[in-house]
């Protein structure tokens, strides 16, 4: 029961901004196409439909920075300032929603979207005035064909800010809200709900009861049996019916509004006390002891419940029953006398690990798991939050029960829990930075020797040698295209010729001058003759041979020396790891004041939360002495009664 | 004296339980006081953490996979009504580099359209296969377990897979295809 009280504590308790709530993700759902035309946007939305906010707009801010996201239109543009909305960042959402609009390019669809948020980020805010402005912008009809759900809220905010800004004077707009919102709504009966407090606050105590009354008639015709919330609003609006009456007192009438809540309500308490309230009008003492005496055995004690002791003692004492009345208001006062020695010590012992330790995690809605662990440490992503980021808890320690009900608490409470959150992601990053730095010292060392080894491969080459071989062949070359040396351009067989010849003729010197040796002179004058006009006809071709190959060699060597030069480069630079570890650096003193700013907040949130715990402490105090001092008066007053004789009816046996 | 201490009572009580219970509106109305110091405060902070955290996010993309060598794998599922998901597993050249196993959020938000990347790594260029195994629940309850691969060729640029898990109307099944992005 306790889950179930925590959380309808936050659905109602909190007001009507939750209802709204799940309305911001399913803006998104409605519309969107099923399939991600963007990879990055793919993530955006996978983190967002996963309640991971601050994943979610960094991925946006990464898209932003590269080249953003493509083939979806303004869209991302309202699913980023809705997100935001969710992570409680009103202001930047404000700015992009103002923007969009100012933005003559974007669709008239959007544009009626952002109005709406426009529209929601003032109401959030406060801004009444600039909130119906901005809503009265937006185009139902396209709104209602575009997101039927954004346009129920759309009526909805409508009717809050006439409330806010008209009371009960906006009794027949917000009525005629409530007619166009379909029968089923949730936003209906909520705006319904808020119209019978707005009258009542106006003094227009029938015109309340009626309205109340209709809405119970209606959700408890509509709401389905296992939808909490409806069932939840129905036992909340038949609870404010009993207590109305009460004050007027119709204490049949509160009874059977408050019989029909049921035992496991988180109403319950306040159910049975009033119950047990109208049965004493009633004169159904019975009824009103067996009331009283079901909340006295519940463990949880609530601010209800505190008034139940002296309740006790009053309903026996008009059974008749001053024995056990005296009893009855002797043993509340020694309750609320520990009460508040409990409270004044908690009081005085409090600091942020007490707070957090009364807390306990409730199971995570979505997946519908109890938490592995029940100790709360926040910043802890895994803690469970709805969608304005308000902590998803209940009370471990009674004390508490009512405070964590209180909107200011969850949000002191939502922002100590962020702040952490994100002192612990700067921690995370501090971390990465400096594996980031080890990894580029590394990969420094890594590449100093891999410059070594390039260094002495290089040499090896001898490559210099090369480079002056390369040179003395163009020269030569040169030269002999300068002198037309066409003995120089000769091919390889004509070389072997050439060397053929040269050996008969060396020959032929040794040998004696007869007729056989003249012969064999005029004949090989005969053959190098040939040779000679060979070696002068083929000089076009081979030259063209042998400048090619100059050029194919000029083209290897200009391709080395080119690696040669990009590797000194390579070797001479720092290959991008400057760059990195200048970033790396950078961020890191980013981060370091970041961490200090996040420090300071927290301290101030820190404090914030103590500051409104101890008024809460202060606060149940000053009600537990009232009851205190009112038993010991009744005490005192039953004890003269019994002792002078005025009471002097006899004893009843009981089954107290 | 007793006449007046009773009919005091439920008035003391009443008193008590009007403090307690405010009424829905005025439960909203404390919703509408934002300290404003306090949230431009903590609003500025998370705007400049998420710039921080944007560009230590480029920063470790840059340093531990470099656009030459990255090579990411993302899931999606299309629209789910075939096939929960339950567990996947992926094999980057015969060798089991991710898996995972889905709660129910996430599979609530793979159905609504969202991208989870599964992986991200370094590979080099030239010829690859990449295989997953998707194991899930069907609309039947029944067991499903269905495998896809694909042989790609890793250029010289980021290289991006899509494992899509898609409901077919043909037959009423899930498919599972691996896609390559340009």
């Amino acid at each position: 029961m306790s889950r179930t009280l925590s959380r309808t504590l936050q659905l109602l308790g909190l007001g009507l901004a939750l209802a709204s709530a799940p309305s911001v993700a399913a803006a998104a759902s409605d519309d969107w196409p099923q399939r991600a035309q963007d990879l990055g946007y793919g993530t955006i939305l996978y983190d967002h439909y996963q309640g991971r906010s601050l994943d979610a707009l960094t991925g946006f801010a990464v898209a932003e920075a590269r080249d953003g996201i493509q083939g979806h239109g303004d869209h991302p543009q309202l699913i980023r300032g809705s997100v935001m909305l969710a992570y409680g960042m009103t202001r930047q959402a404000q700015a992009l929603f103002e923007a969009l609009l100012e933005d003559s390019r974007v669709d008239a669809l959007s544009r009626n979207l952002a109005w709406f948020y426009l529209g929601k980020v003032y109401y959030l805010e406060g801004d009444n005035s600039r909130s119906q402005q901005a809503l009265a912008r937006v185009t139902a009809e396209v709104l209602a064909a575009d997101a039927p759900d954004d346009h129920e809220q759309w009526l909805y905010l409508q009717g809050q800010l006439a409330l806010r800004v008209d009371g009960a004077g906006a009794d027949s707009k917000v009525e005629a809200l409530v007619a166009r919102l379909p029968s089923g709504s949730l936003y209906r009966h909520y705006l319904r709900y808020n119209l019978a407090s707005a009258r009542l606050a106006a003094g227009h105590r029938e015109a309340a009861l009626a309205t109340l009354e209709q809405l119970a008639s209606q959700l408890r015709a509509t709401a389905p049996a296992q939808d909490g919330e409806s069932r939840a609003l129905l036992e909340r609006t038949q609870l404010s019916l009993g207590e109305l009456y009460l004050q007027q007192s119709r204490h049949r009438d509160a009874q059977s509004r408050l019989a029909a809540i049921r035992l496991d309500s988180p109403f319950s308490d306040q159910a049975l006390y009033h119950y047990a309230l109208a049965s004493a009008g009633t004169e159904s003492w019975g009824l009103a002891l067996q009331a009283l005496d079901t909340l006295q055995q519940r463990r949880l004690f609530s601010p209800w419940l505190q008034q139940v002791p002296y309740a006790r003692g009053h309903v026996l004492e008009q059974l008749q029953r001053p024995q056990q009345a005296m009893a009855a208001y002797r043993g509340a006062a020694e309750r609320y006398q520990t009460l508040q020695q409990q409270l004044a010590q908690a009081r005085a012992q409090l600091t942020e690990a007490g707070i957090v330790g009364a807390l306990q995690p409730l199971a995570s809605v979505a997946d519908g798991q109890p938490p592995a662990q029940s100790a709360v440490t926040l910043g802890d992503p895994t803690l469970g939050s709805d969608a304005y980021g308000r902590l998803q808890l209940q009370p471990g320690d009674p004390a508490l029960a009512q405070l964590l009900s209180q909107e200011p608490f969850q949000l002191a409470l939502r922002d100590l829990h962020e702040l952490y959150r994100l002192q612990r992601l700067l921690t995370d990053w501090q971390d990465k930075l400096a594996s980031f730095d080890a990894m580029l010292v590394t990969r420094q060392s890594q590449r100093q020797r891999k410059i070594a080894d390039t260094r002495a491969a290089l040499q090896a080459q001898q490559a210099d040698q090369w480079l002056s071989q390369q040179q003395r062949f163009q020269r030569r070359i040169d030269a002999a295209l300068a002198a037309e040396d066409a003995d120089f351009f000769m091919s390889e067989p004509q070389r072997a010729a050439h060397r053929r010849i040269q050996r008969v003729l060396a020959t032929l010197e040794t040998l004696p001058d007869d007729e056989r040796t003249a012969s064999q002179r005029r004949k090989i004058a005969r053959i190098q003759a040939y040779f000679d006009w060979q070696v002068a006809d083929d000089y076009g071709v081979n030259r063209w041979a042998a400048q090619k190959q100059l050029r194919q060699l000029n083209q290897a060597m200009a391709e080395f020396r080119q690696r040669r030069t990009a590797l000194a480069g390579e070797m001479a630079g720092t290959g991008g790891n400057a760059s990195l570890a200048r970033r790396i650096s950078a961020s890191g003193q980013r981060l370091e004041t970041l961490a200090g700013e996040l420090e300071l907040a927290l301290s101030q949130a820190r404090a914030e939360l103590l500051a409104r715990v101890k008024a809460d402490f202060d606060r149940q105090q000053q009600t537990v002495q009232r009851y205190l001092v009112a038993s010991r008066h009744a005490q005192a007053r039953l004890a003269d009664a019994v002792f002078s004789g005025v009471d002097d009816r006899p004893e009843e046996q009981t089954d107290d | 004296m007793t006449k007046n201490t009773v009919s005091g009572l439920p008035r003391l009580l009443l008193s008590g339980l009007l403090l307690a219970l405010p009424l829905a509106g005025a439960a909203q109305d404390q919703a509408a006081e934002p300290e404003a110091g306090a949230a431009v405060s903590v609003e500025e902070l998370k705007r400049r953490v998420i710039e921080l955290n944007r560009d230590l996010f480029i920063l470790e993309e840059d340093l531990l996979f470099p656009a030459s060598t990255q090579f990411a794998v993302f899931l999606s599922v299309d629209t789910g009504r075939f096939l929960t998901l339950d567990s996947v597993k992926l094999k980057v050249d015969d060798e089991v580099v991710a898996a995972h196993l889905y709660t129910d959020r996430q599979v609530a938000a793979l159905q609504r359209g969202g991208m989870q990347r599964l992986y991200i790594g370094n590979l080099r260029s030239g010829s690859h296969q990449v295989t997953v195994f998707v194991e899930g629940v069907g609309a039947d309850q029944r067991a499903y377990k269905k495998a896809a691969t694909l042989d790609f060729d890793k250029g010289a640029d980021i290289a991006s897979l899509e494992i899509r898990v898609q409901d077919s109307a043909a037959d009423y099944q899930p498919h599972v295809e691996i896609v390559e992005w340009e």
